[in-house]
């Protein structure tokens, strides 16, 4: 019996290609199809242009570009990067991997064509957003010159080859996908560093030659030098593609495999509304490490069995502390640098959610199994979902109280914040936290009853929208309009140099009540029914 | 039994993470003959056929199959065309007929000839699916998308064919089926690998046992005298 090929790898991996192409359903779109996308579709897109436009105040300046380009695209590139750890831009389904890629044949030959058209897309989709940033460009498309469009379209089109690319290695490298995931927090502290060099005038040239994303704003903010710029990028973009064609053959089974097997797990998530699933799936594709089994010295008393057990959890993934470290600090020098501004304010409330829902992580764990607490702690469940709320808002509370300390003297807020610390920080940050835990409480399913109601909703009646968005996300607007409007309360007082004291028993009176209601909310709470 | 071994397992360890869910595993499958992998749920044995089947890479150690080493290319080519496996749970393109997976295979395979449609055809007799030849896995039941993929493993040429949990799902019929393929395969000199729970399945087929506890090799020796102690208590699995 002999196994040699007869015909070569890559012909066979073109018949395979072919035959699947032939035989595979493909989606043929009915008229009514394509005219009912062109109408959504124009109307999605003006409707976002719009709000493009809104948020950029108008039209693109070279100082806005200047000041939130690089840091924007920075982002972008980490985005790229850690979409890498888990998908990236060559993907196979579970068939394929079990068909395809344990056939004699190269991998490489598979690879190739699906990093092609990823390397392609991406080439696209940065020629699209040149182009709407050439139109947003204050004063016009005419304003900017044929040059500097050219140099512009050049630029992005690289920066996001550059982009698909550097995904791509980090999809095919073990080793790249940990260091990626180790070092994104750290990037981030970056990505604010970057932008405090960006808003600083006297070194803002920094910000625009630090990297291929400020590079890439060069020529359409008119920067010196831009042609440069563009060829840097250009460069780069393609010393990262020729790296990453080399690389094709270097991603095993193994990548694709686990890749497939979280795709599907995500998309069966999806379909049944079930968000703390995809979480999950979403995880389970991050390797895990067990390398340090961290203990805490075990309780005596029964009732600190919880804060025990989620100190455990919290030592054994710090990663989650590190996260919510970022947002609540990010929070509080939003809160404390721009007083007085709702926007700042209701930001600053939702990092403080955010920061909150990392740290909830075992009270989930707890929700997804209810069974193992109610066999290991005979509490009510009221009782056990406030005691994981112990843990996170103590932690929230030193974070926040160091960042303030930390701001003040930094300088960038006046010594009358250290006055936060012992009054209103303590209802605030309890506010987040509760918040969370109760949305926590649900387990991120829509239940049965639910889904009945929001299939019915009629899609015409603007309430059934707003419905959604309350089932979505009603603690995190509760958050929101609470902390956020604390926030802006004592805010208000402190820019327009008003007494602070009676806005500061405001929002105290505000969050301590806010503080009783949800706690009597969260005491109530029954077991969910898994 | 004679013969340079069709599937050599050195100093093979798998990790995820800090967890190890195998552990320096030893084995070797000469050409004709049946080895069993038996052991409790997590012991290490879907790792161990991944791993063996390339899908998963090795932490350490080395697999060869017919002397070629899975896990670098260009010999990784070379180990998958000398080798079939048939998958715990069947992933198969939902869009495809069971007739067109079997093509696809052959084509990706390089054994697609002018006689294709009649092996086909008789492979998917011998399988019970004939008057299933058109339909889709969403049309086939759990035991018969399971066959389907076996005549996925079995419709090309191979020195060996790995088999995880191959009888999940089959009928007592279709359990004896397989049964004579794998004796079949046996006597025309491939070496066959297949977990399993199910015991009495394995007895008549499989010469050895190699039991795996935490992923480590607990015993590993003729299949009667390890599993049939278990078989007569009743331990097989229903």
């Amino acid at each position: 019996m002999t196994y040699a090929a007869r015909t070569d790898p890559s012909d066979r991996a073109r018949a395979v290609r072919g035959f699947l192409r032939a035989r595979r359903t493909r989606f043929r779109p009915t008229a009514y199809q394509i005219y009912a996308t062109l109408v959504v579709g124009g109307i999605s897109g003006a409707l976002a242009g719009n709000a493009v436009s809104e948020a950029i105040g108008g039209s693109l300046t070279a100082h806005k570009l200047l000041v939130f380009g690089p840091v924007v695209l920075f982002l972008v590139l980490l985005a790229a990067l850690r979409f890498g750890t888990w998908q990236g831009p060559v993907g196979f389904s579970s068939p394929d991997v079990g068909f395809l890629l344990t056939a004699p044949i190269a991998i490489a030959a598979f690879v190739r064509p699906k990093l092609d058209q990823s390397l392609l897309l991406g080439a696209a989709v940065g020629a699209a957003v040149a182009g709407v940033a050439i139109l947003l460009t204050a004063g016009g498309p005419g304003s900017v010159g044929l040059g500097r469009a050219l140099g512009a379209v050049a630029s992005l089109t690289a920066f996001a080859v550059l982009a698909v690319a550097a995904s791509w290695l980090v999809e095919s490298s073990r080793r790249a996908s940990g260091l990626v995931r180790r070092a994104s927090p750290a990037v981030l502290v970056s990505a604010a560093a970057l932008l405090a060099i960006s808003a600083a005038p006297s070194v803002r040239a920094l910000g625009v030659w630090s990297g291929p994303w400020g590079w890439a704003i060069a020529p359409l903010a008119g920067t010196s030098g831009w042609p440069v710029a563009v060829a840097l990028t250009v460069v780069a973009a393609g010393a990262s593609t020729i790296l990453a064609l080399r690389r094709a053959g270097a991603a095993g089974a193994e990548v694709f495999l686990a890749r497939a097997e979280t795709r599907s797990g995500l998309a069966a998530s999806a379909f049944s509304l079930d968000y703390r699933a995809a979480a999950l799936a979403y995880r389970s594709a991050l390797p895990t490490r067990m390398g340090w089994q961290a203990r805490v010295p075990r309780p005596r008393a029964p009732r600190l069995a919880v804060l025990w057990r989620d100190a455990t959890g919290l030592l054994r993934e710090p990663s989650r502390f590190g996260w919510a470290t970022l947002f609540a600090s990010a929070a509080t020098v939003e809160a404390l640098t721009h007083p007085g501004r709702a926007i700042p304010a209701g930001v600053a409330a939702v990092a403080l959610y955010f920061a909150a829902s990392f740290l909830c992580e075992p009270l989930r764990v707890d929700v997804d199994a209810p069974d193992t607490s109610a066999l290991l702690l005979s509490w009510p469940f009221g009782r056990l979902l406030l005691a994981h709320c112990a843990l996170p808002a103590l932690a929230l509370f030193a974070v926040t109280g160091i960042t303030i300390v930390a701001t003040v003297v930094a300088g960038a807020a006046g010594a009358g914040a250290l006055a936060l610390i012992p009054t209103v920080l303590a209802p605030i940050v309890v506010v987040a936290v509760l918040s969370a835990a109760l949305s926590a409480r649900r387990g991120g399913r829509v239940d049965e009853k639910l889904l009945g109601r929001l299939l019915s909703l009629d899609p015409n009646n603007p309430g059934g929208a707003a419905v959604l968005v309350l089932w979505l996300i009603p603690w995190l607007l509760a958050t929101t309009i609470i902390v956020g409007g604390a926030l802006l309360v004592i805010g208000t007082a402190v820019a327009h140099h008003r007494a602070v004291a009676p806005a500061g028993a405001v929002a105290l009176g505000v969050a301590g009540t806010a503080c009783a209601v949800l706690a009597g909310m969260a005491r109530g709470s029954k077991r969910p029914d898994r | 039994m004679q013969g340079a071994p069709s599937l050599a397992v050195h100093d093979l360890t798998r990790r995820y993470g800090g967890f190890e869910a195998l552990h320096d595993l030893e084995l070797e499958v000469r050409p004709g003959e049946c080895v069993a992998i038996v052991g409790q749920n997590g012991s290490g044995k879907t790792t161990a056929v991944r791993t063996i089947a390339g899908l998963l890479e090795p932490s350490a150690g080395r697999v060869e199959v017919a002397g070629a080493v899975v896990h670098t290319e260009p010999s990784g080519i070379e180990a998958r065309a000398a080798m079939a496996v048939v998958p715990d749970s069947p992933a198969l393109y939902p869009d495809l007929s069971v007739h067109e997976h079997l093509e696809l295979v052959a084509i990706a395979h390089d054994v697609a000839g002018d006689d294709l449609d009649a092996r086909i055809d008789a492979l998917i007799s011998k399988l019970d699916l004939a008057d299933k030849r058109d339909a889709r896995p969403g049309e086939l039941s759990r035991g018969m998308r399971q066959k389907l993929q076996i005549a996925c493993a079995l419709i090309r040429p191979h020195h060996l064919l790995v088999l995880d949990e191959p009888v999940v799902g089959l009928d007592p019929a279709s359990q004896q089926t397989l049964r004579d393929l794998l004796i079949e395969a046996k006597r025309a000199g491939v070496a066959v690998m297949l977990t399993t729970h199910q015991l009495e399945f394995a007895r008549g087929v499989a010469d050895r046992a190699v039991v795996l506890a935490d992923g480590v090799v607990v015993a590993d020796g003729p299949y009667d005298e390890i599993v049939g102690g278990a078989i007569t208590a009743g331990l097989d699995s229903p």
